[in-house]
């Protein structure tokens, strides 16, 4: 697994918000704590609100969420201050069950300590009347205490809250020995939001060279405005509760937020400051790249009688991946111990001479032994799509802080990823492709966009032979594979499970699909093999597969597909839909039938043409003798690559969900077979 | 097998002073990955009680014989219930999952400390979901006391007893295998329940020590704890007052007092007397919240105000069979409901006899899905302590009848020449399946409601489109009702423009036992109570006749039955089904009988009808 935290640096350039950094130290504001324990007013009506004005049918509204964010030096220890202050509207049991329990966690690792204080909350009711929350019933406890690491909570819960009630309660949150440094604060809550506002507050300490920015992302708020006592403020309103959803983008691309960070005020344009970084990459990842001669001997060993530069680099590739040890890899044998102990590398020889290295380690010795072996090879630094979706606009290295190795094989740059355990020569984690890159270099370095693969690199391919009884038991033996990021994907989850555990696994996942299967001999292959397609096999049986009636049998030939729900079963969605890679399905499944059954007006299963996009083909046939039928599917979806096949407007969704109603539909398509009926259909396919 | 217990015992040590001391060890071999998880020493105490873990060790010796130890800097000390606002119970405990392997053995021993204890008992399980060699449960006490114990679910075993040591040892014990649909792991496995205690003269046997000989010791001693809680001030009084001002019958002022402490907020503070006792009912009614016992103890302090006596009832939720008649000991219990005392007018459901307070309207005041005169279904028939002073008991918990928790469907449904489908459906439910429906329905926003029925409807009929989704609930009547109308594209299948087939049973069930494909199980099948039937009026496409409906069913069992039935008449097809499931305990070989009736009603519910072209 690859590190994702290799070089947490503050930024270097100016971002879209830049907060004064006052270069001495100023008085501590003497009002700041005016005022702060009084409530703010309360509307009327608030009090006599019905219904939620934001979202329809919201069981609660948050009416003002306030939060102050201060950066100080206290007596030259930097903390960060936070004030919490949130007034919500309870609409009915579901909302006070969602809001009135509140805890309120205080963590504690090595020096750093959150500390929580000033607690206060009250609940006014339909009525108008107040009900405090009492100090004796606001609990502390120890949630969990162990060596380095102690996480205490104050927990309450507002009195007397029944539906139609207000509730509010604001706490004190220092978070001592740290500033803020990429810290994200989200501007919606479970609730949706008529008012959340930030104040923010650089830290004001003489000689810090670096000035706060800040940048919120998916939102709708206010310029920052300068307050008093050093706040800046930013607010937005109306913001919709974030929930989430299948098939839904990645979580901080879709709900508002806002990073706040220091960085040196340099003030660059986004083109110049990635090219500035680039060049920065570039000289430190050399540093990293040192090919020594331990290095060149043995890459001239691997690529010795190598055909093509292709061939080279897949030698080097497999090496790395093969014969270095990931240090972070769950699945590598090593213990805890044993991790804690592994020395750190120095170089790409010392990650070659020791066998074992972290993920950038395999990562640079790769590099290392693609240089020695006479290609340019570059690190390239992208984002985790899986994380957020990346915008060059946002001059900072935060998003980027991935990496892969970029190979120039002829006159193109390769991108590959030896550090990851499971994932293909050729491809990268999906989370990493279809990503812009920043190609470091010396002089020019540049965005390249990294090749999505198509829908054949992951491909789930799906075999069954059954023989068919009278009754309608099916019976027969099951193989599925799995390739690309399907595979690598499983490959991930299973790996560090036992034989057992898997076998159940399989057991599971098709027992819920088709009641009543019994499964036997099953297994899961190639779990740990990088290289290999994953593999589940298992014989099963499953009594009254087939309907039977006085005169015919009911078969569904798609058996990969029985028990399965439509893909999209609801009407409307809050969010785009997003996939994460295109990917396709093949299917062969042979039944022997009962002697004596022939199809009857027989009709195969229709095929579906979703453009450039997606296909869906498939086929059924019987043999010459009419005993044996050939059910074939295949399917993909995500061709053509690029966001825009994998991203779909909720525009689109109808559209798209019709696509896959059609898919399912044909795929609970019935033959009926019917004794000492001709065989009509069309020949079985041949492969 | 994951793995094999190697050594499994417990020490308890009872002090003059009555201080227990109770060293516990354990040790596990590794036989494959999936044994890791048991790589865990965990030692849990109660700090209301001033317990604490005085010691911690573990070890893992790994095949190649080297040693790791474990000691206090691997120790974590949390809550032992996260859920729970406040809760004096802890937990200690060490993590070792990430070093173990194959061959290793594991192995940890802890040492607890209490200044007395809750209860002059203990309980040991010999068997869990690993194997074991050996299971040893040792009681040490001090001259003069003795102990008495029994053995459940295993043939009798004495102890071996050494002056004042008692101890228990079982051998080649099998693990017990989770099952679905079976009682839980706890109330199948081999286990001891012993009670000891001082000589009946001694000072301490009436002091320090509440020891249980009778269920109606248990029902004193709760009573103690729990009655003077329930006590009403003015302000419980009157707001007891003004809830039922309407209302006209006994059933109906319990109707109206139980809906209001159900609706109050779930919020679980557990301090003082191990988190038996509840908290007044004053102060819960003033913080509008409580656990289990404080909504039992607010209900009964506003029947009190209503002159309506009212006991509190301990029961085990969650597995009917779980509580023994012959173990008299609170700690079998994990939930409290209430016992309202009712006369003759009052007619419910889950009124019982008792054989010296009468008719019982037994009430979960915690669920709030449940209204007054039913009872959760994982209550239903277990037995549970009526606290009522001297004249308490252990008491078998009602169970309703199939019909009382009833689905009835009527679905009208036009059939197209193209396959199409035009429905509409009319859900009415009763009893606890009514709960089951209300609990989703109050459980989410109406947006995630709409989209759950919709994803129902379309798995039996894909890619459906929705004009109408109506949910009703009559919470007070114990009834919901659900309307839809929906059209569903090629819902039958056309076949060379000749034939239509279509699964007259438009929508799934819901409710069923989930069974494992095994052919065999060790354990019995617990079934619930409940009930459904459905009419499917179909109007079918004209210029087709039925060709073929598949054969009608009627199916009887002890535990059940299910009929379903085809009627073709003036161009409509009518498909009838019923199913009546009886709450049944079945015995393992008796499998076979349940596993065959299960599988025959769902063969029916998936045969389709064939019309064809004329």
């Amino acid at each position: 697994m690859k590190s994702h935290f290799p070089r947490l640096r503050p930024g270097a350039f100016g971002a879209l918000v830049c907060l004064a950094a006052l270069a001495y130290l100023a008085p501590p504001p003497a009002s700041s704590a005016r005022g702060e324990k009084d409530w703010k007013p309360v509307d009327p009506a608030e009090i006599a609100l019905g219904a939620p004005t934001v979202e329809k049918d919201a069981d609660a509204e948050a009416l003002f969420w306030e939060v102050k964010v201060a950066d100080e030096a206290d007596g030259g220890d930097p903390r960060t201050v936070l004030r919490h202050y949130v007034r919500i509207k309870i609409f009915n049991e579901r909302g006070r069950e969602s809001q009135s329990k509140v805890d309120i966690l205080a963590p504690k690792v090595g020096s750093r300590e959150t500390k929580i204080s000033d607690i206060a909350g009250r609940t006014i009711k339909p009525d108008g009347t107040v009900v405090e929350l009492k100090k004796e019933d606001i609990f502390e406890r120890t949630v969990v205490k162990a060596s380095g690491v102690k996480v205490k909570a104050k927990s309450f819960a507002l009195p007397g809250v029944e539906p139609g009630s207000i509730i509010e309660y604001r706490w004190r949150e220092v978070r001592g020995d740290q500033i803020s440094f990429y810290d994200r604060f989200d501007f919606s809550r479970d609730i949706p939001v008529r008012v959340v506002k930030y104040y923010v507050k650089p830290i004001q300490l003489r000689g810090f060279p670096y000035g706060m920015r800040v940048q919120t992302f998916n939102g709708r708020n206010t310029p920052f405005v300068k307050e008093k006592d050093g706040y800046y403020s930013t607010m937005a309103e109306n913001v919709p509760a974030f929930r989430e959803e299948p098939y839904m983008p990645p979580e901080y691309s879709v709900r508002p937020w806002m990073l706040v960070y220091y960085s040196e005020d340099r003030n660059l344009e986004p083109a110049r400051f990635w090219k500035e970084y680039g060049r920065e990459v570039y000289e430190e990842s050399r540093a990293e790249m040192k090919v020594g001669d331990e290095v060149k001997r043995k890459a001239a060993e691997l690529v010795a009688d190598a055909p093509t530069p292709d061939e080279k680099i897949k030698r080097l590739f497999e090496f790395c991946r093969s014969q270095i040890k990931n240090v972070y890899d769950d699945a590598n044998g090593m213990t805890a111990e044993q991790r804690a102990k592994a020395k750190e590398n120095k170089s790409p020889a010392d990650t070659l001479k020791r066998g074992v290295g972290t993920g950038r380690d395999i990562d640079m010795l790769f590099a290392a032994l693609a240089v020695a072996a006479g290609f340019d090879a570059r690190l390239v630094n992208l984002a985790d799509r899986g994380d957020t979706f990346f915008d060059a606009s946002f001059p900072d290295a935060y998003f980027i802080r991935t990496y892969d190795i970029a190979v120039k094989v002829g006159d193109q740059w390769r991108f590959y990823d030896p550090a990851s355990s499971y994932v293909p020569f050729g491809m990268l984690r999906w989370q990493e492709e279809g990503q812009q890159a920043l190609l470091s270099d010396p002089k020019d370095p540049v965005f390249v966009v990294t090749p999505l693969s198509g829908p054949e690199k992951s491909v789930e391919r799906r075999s069954g032979k059954f023989k068919l009884a009278e009754d309608g038991a099916l019976e027969g033996d099951v193989r599925i594979e799995y390739t690309g990021h399907l595979a690598v994907d499983l490959k991930e989850y299973y790996d560090d499970e036992s034989p057992a555990e898997r076998e159940q696994a399989i057991v599971e996942k098709f027992k819920a699909r088709i009641t009543g299967a019994e499964i036997t001999e099953a297994r899961m292959e190639n779990v740990s093999d990088p290289v290999k397609p994953l593999v589940y096999a298992f014989h099963v049986r499953i009594p009254g597969y087939a309907q039977r009636t006085g005169k015919r049998l009911f078969l569904q030939p798609a058996f990969f597909q029985k028990g399965l729900g439509a893909r999209f079963p609801v009407a409307t969605r809050r969010h785009e839909v997003y996939f994460h890679y295109p990917w396709s399905e093949e299917d062969r499944v042979q039944f022997e039938l009962p002697e004596g059954y022939g199809l009857d007006n027989a009709e195969s299963p229709g095929a579906l043409n979703g453009g450039e996009l997606s296909k869906y083909e498939p086929t059924a046939g019987v043999s010459k003798d009419g005993r044996t039928l050939v059910y074939t599917r295949k399917f993909y979806f995500g061709q053509g690559g690029g966001r825009a096949a994998l991203l779909f407007p909720l525009a689109s969704y109808p559209s798209l969900k019709n696509y896959f109603d059609q898919v399912n539909k044909q795929d609970a398509h019935t033959l009926v077979l019917k004794q000492g009926a001709t065989a009509a259909a069309a020949p079985p396919p041949s492969n | 097998m994951p793995g094999v217990v190697v050594n499994d015992e417990q020490v308890i040590t009872v002090g003059e002073d009555s201080r227990v001391t109770t060293v516990t060890t354990y040790a596990v071999r590794f036989l494959t990955r999936a044994g890791f998880g048991y790589a865990r020493a965990a030692a849990a105490y109660d700090t209301a009680s001033g317990g604490k873990v005085t010691e911690i060790r573990a070890w893992l010796i790994r095949p190649d014989g080297s040693v790791k130890k474990y000691g206090k800097d691997h120790v974590v000390d949390r809550i032992a219930d996260a859920d729970n606002l406040y809760d004096e119970s802890r937990v200690k405990y060490i993590d070792a999952t990430r070093d173990a392997e194959v061959g290793a053995v594991f192995g940890f021993q802890t040492t607890t400390a209490e200044p007395r204890p809750w209860f002059p008992q203990a309980e040991w399980w010999f068997q869990a979901s690993l194997p074991a060699l050996s299971s040893r449960f040792t009681l040490v006490l001090p001259a003069g006391w003795r102990a008495s114990g029994t053995v459940y679910n295993a043939a009798k075993v004495e102890p071996t007893v050494s002056g004042n040591s008692y101890t228990w040892e079982m051998r080649s014990l099998a693990r017990v295998e989770d099952e679905p649909a079976s009682p839980s792991v706890r109330s199948l496995a081999a286990h001891l329940a012993v009670k000891y205690g001082p000589p009946a003269a001694s000072s301490l046997s009436a002091g320090a020590f509440r020891s249980f000989d009778t269920w109606a010791d248990v029902s004193r001693w709760y009573t103690e704890l729990a009655d003077p809680q329930a006590a009403p001030d003015d302000a419980v009084a009157l707001k007891a007052r003004e809830l039922t001002a309407g209302a006209k019958t006994e059933l109906e002022k319990i109707r109206a007092v139980g809906r209001y402490v159900q609706n109050l907020q779930y919020v679980s503070i557990q301090v003082g007397i191990g988190g038996w006792r509840p908290h007044a009912a004053t102060q819960v009614f003033a913080k509008q919240y409580g656990d289990c016992k404080d909504k039992a103890t607010l209900m009964r302090a506003m029947l009190r105000a209503l002159k309506v006596e009212s006991y509190a009832v301990l029961i085990y939720s969650g597995d009917r069979t779980r509580v023994r008649e012959e173990w008299v000991s609170p700690g079998q219990f994990n939930h409290c409901i209430l016992a309202v005392r009712v006369s003759e007018e009052t007619r419910a459901a889950s009124v019982v006899q008792h054989p010296t307070l009468g008719r019982l309207l037994i009430f979960d005041a915690t669920d709030p899905s449940t209204p007054v005169g039913d009872l959760p279904d994982h209550e239903q028939g277990s037995f549970a302590l009526v606290a009522a002073g001297d004249g308490g008991a252990l008491l078998r918990m009602p169970v309703t009848a199939p019909e009382e928790n009833m689905v009835s469907r009527e679905v009208e449904a036009g059939l197209a020449a193209d396959g199409s489908l035009t429905a509409t459906l009319r859900l009415r439910s009763v009893g606890q399946s009514a709960a089951d429906a209300r609990r989703m329905f109050k459980g989410l926003a109406p947006a995630d409601y709409t989209r759950v029925v919709e994803r129902w409807v379309s798995r039996g009929a894909a890619g459906a489109r929705f004009s109408k989704i109506e949910p009703a609930d009559a919470h007070a009547e114990g009834r919901f009702a659900l309307d839809v109308e929906f059209t569903a594209a090629a819902y039958a299948q056309s076949m060379q423009n000749r034939l239509l087939v279509f699964n007259p049973a438009v929508l799934a069930r819901g409710s069923s036992v989930q069974l494992s494909g095994a052919a065999t199980r060790k354990y019995p099948v617990v079934l619930e109570s409940n009930a459904f039937s459905e009419t499917v009026r179909f109007k079918l496409p004209a210029g087709f006749d039925v060709d073929e409906v598949p054969d009608p069913v009627k199916i009887d069992s002890e535990f059940g039955s299910y009929t379903a039935s085809y009627e073709v008449k003036d161009g409509q097809l009518l498909y009838t089904r019923k199913f009546v499931q009886r709450a049944a305990t079945i015995p393992a070989d008796k499998y076979g009988d349940v596993r065959a009736f299960f599988g025959r009603v769902r063969a029916s519910e998936e045969s389709p009808v064939v019309l064809a072209r004329k």
